[in-house]
């Protein structure tokens, strides 16, 4: 089956794309040997900074590099208006959807969102019900996947509300490219995102009603998957990375322990799942958390970023909705597109996908990170019955898409240059606005014709430019 | 600053120290086991020096049995098993780097990092073939080269304060680790007639570059010599000396001193080891609250 795709660089035609014109003729000049030298530099120095992850399932907790091409994904600045209107857009409608959900339950009154698919949600926190939240902010920090399918237009695939990750690896590839290539960037303007750092904080600082609360960044510990992006946040922000044991609760208030006493925590950036949060309310048995901080947070003397229960509106289950959740809080016609979805908890869509699963993308409601999925066309005879079981099993956990042709991007691969499938995650801040640094982080799938970009799948990354046009 | 931070930046230069200190003690008891000794020529006594100093030895006994040279040598230095050998300080001191490399500045955790990459890297070759001597060479260096990236990029904190502590702690333990052997248990080589040996042992080097009166006491040699190398090739050469008379490692062994010499008279100090220092400062300003360079609050290693 041949599939039209999208290219980034090149149109139908196989000419280049006017913002990337500049690219190509560095590329064309570049010699190869001193392009090789560059790319092997490159890993040198990632390896050296140690921007690593850790892989979960993996014994011996060994610290991988993720993968860098340094042929960029570039988007033109007129498309990326669009795209960051439409983001801004959408979280919006989703803070306005959890403050909703956990006050009022307007939404399910009227009928939009069906009540038993959230309020029997894993994601969905009996605790917040009537906490009022200052700002009514409830995702501080969002991450918006989009992919485009083969006409271009962009599609949200799926919103992560929780604890989104790989904004490191975006500012980290920025510097890499800045530090190799410092002529590609003096040959055209590429809009800066180097004050990502300094917008997080100001957005954490926004979410307490404080003048100048301290703000913290809560991380499960250095075994954890994403512990390089931790420290690197907390470090470019200028605040302390604390891990649960270095937190206590006292009359409804959060200290840390330093040198010079405990000290009052007013603002946790945390990195850490809801169900490790207080071992009293969650996990009896976790160890990361901190006792106490639920009451704490009740009580108002506490801001978590991102709230406690944002999981209800980033689950697939409920992803079907968000378009409806635009028009009925914001009355406006939703800027991105979703990706057309069959859910299998419908008898008649279930129907409709185990009938047409070898062409569809099967994912779990609540999975993430590319885990337990099932690509139709990519996947085996073998593999396709053993998840139509698991299907039949348990219909309600799962939802289906069309495969879509992900757009292509030419990436270094060992043969060559050549396409590689690439997605787009922009991060969102909503403090007193809701803004985003231009770009996002580029996630590529080295493996040819692999639709999963996720690194924990072999994924790459690659910076990203939005180009003045 | 948390207090966890605290104990892991501590620890952190303890190891990176320790693992210096053990390419210091393994460098020499190697040169002197290709030396011709009186009695047995094999040089084994000599390398299990260092195993002996450092505690190590009953380990290395059960694990191995008889000494053997190429062992013990694999043991002190790469030995993943052994929790004392320099890959696992360098790996202890790594991870302790990992752990706050929020607080240290990109050039130190780069540098460490970069030190543990290829700690690996080595350690899966034949070290009498990597060569001993290099490879002590290259934990000194990289030793150095932290300290200097820590001396040259981080704040003047409480971060700054816990590192030196850090480093400083283990230098002394190390130190009276090799008093202890030298000399038995209690017993002092603070004293006078002692000296000549020691700095004998090390030949010319340890003499320059060292005012000309404190070739009299050791104690000024390690003022001016941090790590006393001096009395590490005096307690890792198989002469005996006697014990001492006082036979406490206290600073009455320096009374036995006529004379302070004369850049320590001149400097109105004494040397801060001998526990005297702050008796009599005549030259020296006051002592007045010093105002840090900038708040301690502020963060560190942002850059």
């Amino acid at each position: 089956m041949t599939r039209a795709f999208y290219d980034e660089m090149y149109d139908a035609g196989q000419l280049c794309r006017p913002h990337y014109q500049a690219f190509a003729d560095w590329l064309k000049a570049i010699p190869e040997e001193q392009l090789a030298q560059r790319r092997h530099e490159a890993d040198l120095l990632f390896h050296r900074a140690g921007i690593t992850f850790t892989l979960y399932g993996d014994e011996q907790g060994t610290e991988r590099l993720i993968p860098f091409d340094i042929i960029p994904r570039s988007i033109p600045a007129s498309e990326w208006r669009v795209v960051e209107q439409g983001c801004i857009q959408r979280v919006q409608a989703l803070n306005l959807f959890l403050d909703d959900l956990y006050h009022e339950q307007r939404i399910l009154k009227a009928g939009i969102v069906p009540p038993e698919q959230v309020l029997t949600n894993d994601g969905y926190q009996l605790a917040m019900q009537g906490l009022t939240l200052h700002r009514g902010i409830y995702a501080h920090i969002a991450g918006i996947d989009l992919v485009r399918d083969g006409d271009g237009a962009y599609y949200v695939l799926e919103d992560n509300l929780r604890t989104p990750s790989g904004v490191s690896y975006m500012l980290e590839d920025r510097k890499m490219m800045m530090r190799l290539f410092p002529e590609l960037f003096a040959a055209q303007r590429i809009a800066p995102i180097d004050h990502y750092p300094n917008l997080l904080l100001a957005t954490l600082k926004e979410s307490s009603p404080l003048d100048n609360p301290c703000v913290v960044v809560l991380t499960p510990g250095r075994f954890n998957s994403a512990y390089f992006e931790h420290a690197f946040l907390a470090r470019e922000m200028g605040v302390e990375l604390v891990e649960g044991a270095d937190l206590f609760v006292r009359n409804e208030r959060v200290y840390m322990r330093t040198t010079a006493g405990p000290q009052r925590v007013d603002v946790i950036y945390r990195r850490l799942d809801d169900a490790f949060l207080d071992p009293l309310a969650f996990h009896p048995d976790s160890m990361l958390g901190v006792p106490g901080l639920l009451a704490a947070y009740r009580a108002g003397n506490l801001v978590l970023a991102n709230a406690i229960g944002t999981g209800v509106a980033d689950d697939k289950s409920i992803y079907p909705y968000v378009g409806d959740m635009v028009r009925f809080y914001l009355d406006e016609e939703p800027i991105l597109r979703n990706v057309p979805t069959w859910q299998c908890r419908k008898p008649e869509e279930l129907s409709h996908v185990l009938a047409h699963l070898p062409e569809l993308v099967v994912k779990e409601t609540q999975g993430s990170g590319g885990y337990g999925m099932l690509v139709g066309p990519a996947a085996t005879q073998a593999q396709i019955e053993a998840f139509r079981d698991r299907l039949k099993a348990n219909p309600a956990a799962y939802i289906a898409q069309p495969t879509l042709s992900l757009s292509t991007c030419p990436t270094f691969v060992e043969s060559g240059i050549a396409p590689r499938h690439i997605d787009l995650r922009p991060f969102v801040l909503s403090g007193k606005q809701t803004r985003l640094v231009p770009g996002g982080l580029t996630r590529v799938a080295l493996r040819e014709g692999s639709l999963v970009v996720n690194s924990s799948q072999g994924g790459g990354t690659k910076d990203t430019w939005v180009v003045e046009d | 600053m948390l207090s966890r931070t605290a104990s892991d930046l501590y620890w952190m230069s303890r190891y990176l120290e320790r693992a210096e200190n053990l390419a210091r003690m393994l460098d020499v008891s190697y040169s002197l086991s290709l030396m011709p000794q009186k009695g047995r020529g094999d040089g084994l006594e000599e390398l299990a020096m260092p195993l002996l100093i450092t505690g190590m030895l009953d380990d290395y006994r059960a694990r191995h049995g008889r000494l053997h040279a190429k062992r013990m040598l694999q043991h002190f230095a790469l030995e993943p098993e052994n929790p004392g050998s320099i890959y696992n300080c360098l790996q202890a001191a790594r991870v302790n780097a990992h752990a706050v490399r929020g607080r240290i500045t990109t050039d130190m955790w780069e540098n460490i990092n970069a030190t543990w990459l290829e700690m690996r890297v080595i350690a899966t070759q034949d070290l009498s073939r990597y060569g001993i001597s290099r490879f002590c060479e290259w934990v000194k260096e990289r030793s150095h080269l932290f300290r200097g990236a820590t001396y040259g990029t981080i704040m003047r904190s409480d971060a700054y304060r816990f590192i030196r502590l850090g480093t400083f702690l283990e230098r002394a333990d190390n130190t009276l680790r090799l008093l202890r052997r030298r000399s038995g248990v209690g017993a002092t080589v603070l004293t006078a007639e002692r000296v000549p040996i020691a700095v004998r042992s090390q030949g010319r080097s340890a003499r320059r570059g060292l005012p000309q009166d404190s070739l009299g006491h050791p104690v000024l040699a390690w003022e001016a010599r941090p790590r006393g190398d001096a009395l590490v090739g005096a307690v890792l050469t198989a002469t005996p000396l006697q014990p001492s008379r006082t036979g406490m490692f206290t600073p009455v062994a320096a009374g036995r001193l006529r004379r302070w010499p004369r850049h320590v008279r001149r400097a109105g100090r004494r040397p801060a080891l001998l526990g005297t220092a702050r008796r009599r400062t005549p030259c020296v300003a006051p002592a007045r609250k010093r105002t840090p360079p900038f708040p301690s609050c502020a963060a560190a290693g942002s850059n």
